[in-house]
């Protein structure tokens, strides 16, 4: 059946002589693959609008549980000139492609999804500067929108909210429930956590407690501070936001544990390694 | 295809292995070889056992070669001054083609990929990097296939070697986007060449 949808291309692959196949994520249907057949000769019909970071127009004839779907036509509504022509928007927009793709499995509708995707690369398109917080911002609301919304506001514990405990040291940031426990709590609650493992299972305590430990990260204020303005100030005010090197290393760390700890089978971004690594070296030089 | 003998099944699986060749085809391949002359058949064979012995990567620029260094790396006639960074050994020869290149090349093996895990240290970076460190060579031409894998290469590529201090050029972007550099023509990929530009 001919169907229409709104797409972002994730990534193609060749396929026989002259074919693609082409990973999009939709607004209908999720993501999905598609054959689009005679795109690498030099005369196709579809153009620039099967690369990746492309927000299209897609035409399928689609069939209900096929692994690959057929594009019939595939019109660019956004090209995103800025991200394919400058390093650092790209690598930073790959790095939000590539967290879709490994997170989500084929035709599962997810528009809220598509909306923060799409949302994403306009302000990675428009942005001027600090590309790599939109990305952070990405991280944070797609494991909100996956079931797995941190509470930054307050201790999960005495109900403290952060400019209480600002002076107090760094906080603990509990991965597995995603709540903040305040200097004044950590202790009480780790000594809880410790009792737990030595009453329930003495034999097996060892590897259970290193699993505790992983699951509880170090976080402080200025940390929390500018990650609750990702999950919640509007996307298009973002890339304005400042903090230091120190700042920015922890809230990297703190997703990527984040991510890991909710996502098992998450493999490192090497899309958001290489632009780490080539941002650092500009700032350095 | 319980119909056929062990042998043709076989046969068809490695057929299908090929890119670009499916089960079907596979099988019509493999019933054309038991038609074929014994002769044909061990030729066929020998051909594929020869390549896969005798060729190899030249230890300079990557192209595939039967003697290392290579026929273009060796070739006494060639400019040493200027490297053409290609993604693939097919791209050697397509640009070799135009008759319109008389430098040397560097073949990367791929263009970077991150969402099919291929990243910078998955490319022969690191080897064309270490011949820019001796001395001689003025210019580096990025002649990427034109799409996203390739822009990112050349990207990175240029962040890389303009703090060296030689001319980085890019092959001029006549190309469509979205298709192959092995599929163009060869007066597209001459103007191509003269229109690179410093980047
Ligand atoms: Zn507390
Ligand atoms: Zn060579």
């Amino acid at each position: 059946m001919l169907t229409k949808t709104d797409a972002i291309v994730l990534k193609g692959m060749k396929y026989r002589d002259t074919s693609k196949i082409v990973t999009f994520y939709t607004r209908r249907f999720g993501k999905l693959k598609g054959v689009a057949k005679g795109a690498r000769q030099m005369k196709s019909k579809f153009g620039a609008a099967l690369e990746p970071m492309t927000n299209v127009a897609l035409v399928l004839y689609r069939k209900e549980h096929r692994d690959l779907q057929l594009v019939s036509q595939c019109d660019i509504i956004k090209p995103y000139k800025k991200i394919h022509s400058e390093f650092d928007r790209m690598t930073a927009a790959m790095s939000v492609l590539e967290l879709v793709n490994q997170l989500t499995h084929d035709e599962e509708e997810n528009a809220a999804l598509y909306s923060l995707l799409l949302g994403t690369l306009d302000e990675l398109e428009r942005a001027s500067r600090r590309f790599v917080n939109l990305v952070y911002a990405f991280q944070i609301r797609l494991a909100g929108l996956f079931g797995f919304e941190p509470s930054l506001d307050q201790c999960g514990s005495c109900g403290r909210r952060v400019d209480e405990f600002a002076g107090e040291g760094s906080a603990v940031f509990q991965l597995s429930k995603g709540a903040i426990v305040c200097p004044r709590c950590a202790p009480q609650q780790a000594q809880h956590a410790y009792e737990r493992e030595f009453c329930r299972a003495p034999s097996s305590s060892r590897g259970r407690r290193s699993e505790q430990t992983k699951s509880n990260a170090k976080i402080s204020v200025q940390t929390l501070r500018v990650l609750q303005r990702l999950f919640r100030a509007k996307l298009d005010s973002v890339s304005a936001l400042e903090y230091s090197k120190a700042t920015g290393n922890e809230i990297d760390a703190t997703l990527r544990l984040y991510l890991r700890q909710h996502f098992e089978d998450l493999k490192p971004l090497k899309s958001l390694e290489i632009h780490n690594r080539m941002a650092n070296r500009d700032s350095v030089a | 295809m319980i119909y056929t003998a062990e042998s043709v099944e076989q046969l068809t699986e490695n057929f299908a292995q090929l890119p670009g060749i499916g089960r079907k085809t596979a099988h019509r391949l493999a019933l054309f070889v038991v038609k074929m002359n014994r002769e044909d058949v061990v030729a066929l064979a020998k051909a594929l056992v020869s390549v896969k012995d005798k060729v190899r990567y030249c230890s300079i620029c990557s192209n595939i070669t039967e003697s290392d260094p290579c026929c273009i790396c060796t070739n006494a006639k060639r400019d040493r001054s200027v490297i053409c960074v290609v993604e693939e050994p097919t791209d050697v020869l397509a640009l070799e083609k135009t008759n319109e290149f008389k430098g040397l090349y560097h073949v990367l093996g791929g263009a970077l990929s991150p969402l099919d895990g291929v990243g910078p240290e998955d490319l022969r970076i690191k080897e064309l990097l270490k011949r820019l460190s001796g001395a001689g060579i003025e210019e580096i031409i990025l002649a990427l296939n034109p799409d996203v894998e390739g822009e990112a290469t050349t990207l990175y590529l240029s962040k890389l070697l303009k703090p060296l201090g030689m001319k980085v050029t890019r092959i001029a972007r006549g190309l469509p986007v979205g298709t192959d550099l092995e599929y163009a023509d060869e007066a597209t990929l001459s103007r191509a060449l003269e229109g690179r530009i410093a980047i």
